[in-house]
């Protein structure tokens, strides 16, 4: 007797296609609208950073004010997460970086006591700072440099 | 053959995007309507979305990876795909997040997603997934661990050894479906 294999493929019912028809091959020259769109979306970029920042911030402030709570922590943790993840799509790229380092931070110093809280607040202040003068990437040169000693802090704090 | 101009490729097509950030749910939706979608559902929770799954029956969902509160885009996904009572296991889900490494990739693989988009997103990047998921949809496959599309992005027709998602079967990889 045949042995009955517990795996079954099949194609489901392809809904949008009955929608859409076909497609337009993916095709660089056709997504200008769609660019400029996004384009103008972006112009808005900033002021969506700094509502996220004062939300790191704030949350930054719960940590502060209970250090060893881990429900402070991971809420930090998510801040900056969906900070970094703003900062990518609003083209800020140094925030984004900063951010990383901060969730680095966090995610190394899960175990850990405490959190150096020094170290913390840098990374805060520094992604407030970088949003409120409008400091995009690495072409400014101290918040390069910033975000490096950032990074290099981390890396030592987390290797102890 | 239908061949609509680019603007108007999503007219008829009902997107649920689910983010619980409102200036990334504007992004993406900004992109779909330059896409001609008319009918875009907006969901700042995973429990808002599976609401509006059962309600609204969306064509297409665009889920971020995590949410507040401990929401996981990938729990929902898997939700979506394997629960009995889900409204949608087949509609096909494009994964958008800041998560682009490799363990967060398998995760959404495994739980189901059909296309996976690290952000930043770029207009070119999300019409590319829409299109592979109706231009080039991968056949589900039902396992006793996995129920969802293929992982699979080549097929092999000419392969005639052991069936390598046997979990018995010399050198079958683990979790392979």
């Amino acid at each position: 007797m045949a042995r009955q294999k517990p795996i079954e493929i099949f194609m489901p019912p392809n809904v949008l296609k009955s929608k859409v028809g076909t497609m337009a091959p993916p095709d660089e020259g056709t997504f200008r609208a769609a660019d400029k769109a996004l384009a103008e979306a972006k112009q808005d970029f900033a002021k969506w950073l700094d509502e996220d920042a004062e939300r790191l911030a704030s949350a930054r402030e719960d940590v502060n004010a209970q250090p060893a709570s881990a429900d402070a922590r991971l809420k930090l943790a998510r801040c900056a997460q969906a900070l970094k993840a703003q900062a990518l799509n609003c083209d800020f790229p140094i925030v984004a970086r900063v951010a990383q380092s901060l969730i680095v931070l966090l995610d190394k110093g899960r175990t850990a006591k405490a959190i150096t809280a020094k170290l913390l607040n840098a990374h805060v202040d520094a992604i407030r700072l970088m949003i409120r003068d409008g400091i995009k990437d690495g072409a400014n040169p101290v918040s390069k440099a910033l975000a490096l000693e950032l990074e290099d802090k981390v890396a030592a704090w987390t290797a102890d | 053959m239908r061949l609509f101009p680019i603007s108007k490729q999503l007219e008829r097509v009902k997107s649920l995007v689910v983010d619980d950030n409102p200036h990334m749910r504007k992004l993406v939706a900004t992109v779909l309507e330059a896409y001609g979608a008319k009918e875009i559902l907006h969901a700042e929770s995973t429990t808002q979305a599976l609401q509006l799954c059962s309600s609204a029956k969306p064509d297409l969902l665009i889920l971020d990876y995590l949410f507040p509160g401990g929401e996981s885009g990938v729990e929902f996904a898997q939700k979506l795909r394997t629960d009995p009572d889900s409204p949608c296991p087949f509609v096909p889900i494009i994964m958008l997040t800041a998560h682009a490494g490799l363990d967060a990739v398998r995760a959404a693989r495994d739980a189901g997603i059909s296309e996976f988009l690290a952000k930043p997103i770029s207009a070119g990047a999300l019409y590319s997934r829409i299109y592979s998921v109706i231009e080039t949809p991968r056949p589900f496959v039902r396992t006793q661990s996995y129920f969802g599309p293929d992982r699979r992005r080549s097929r092999k027709t000419e392969y005639t050894g052991p069936e390598r998602r046997d979990a018995g079967a010399k050198g079958a990889p683990r979790n392979a479906a």
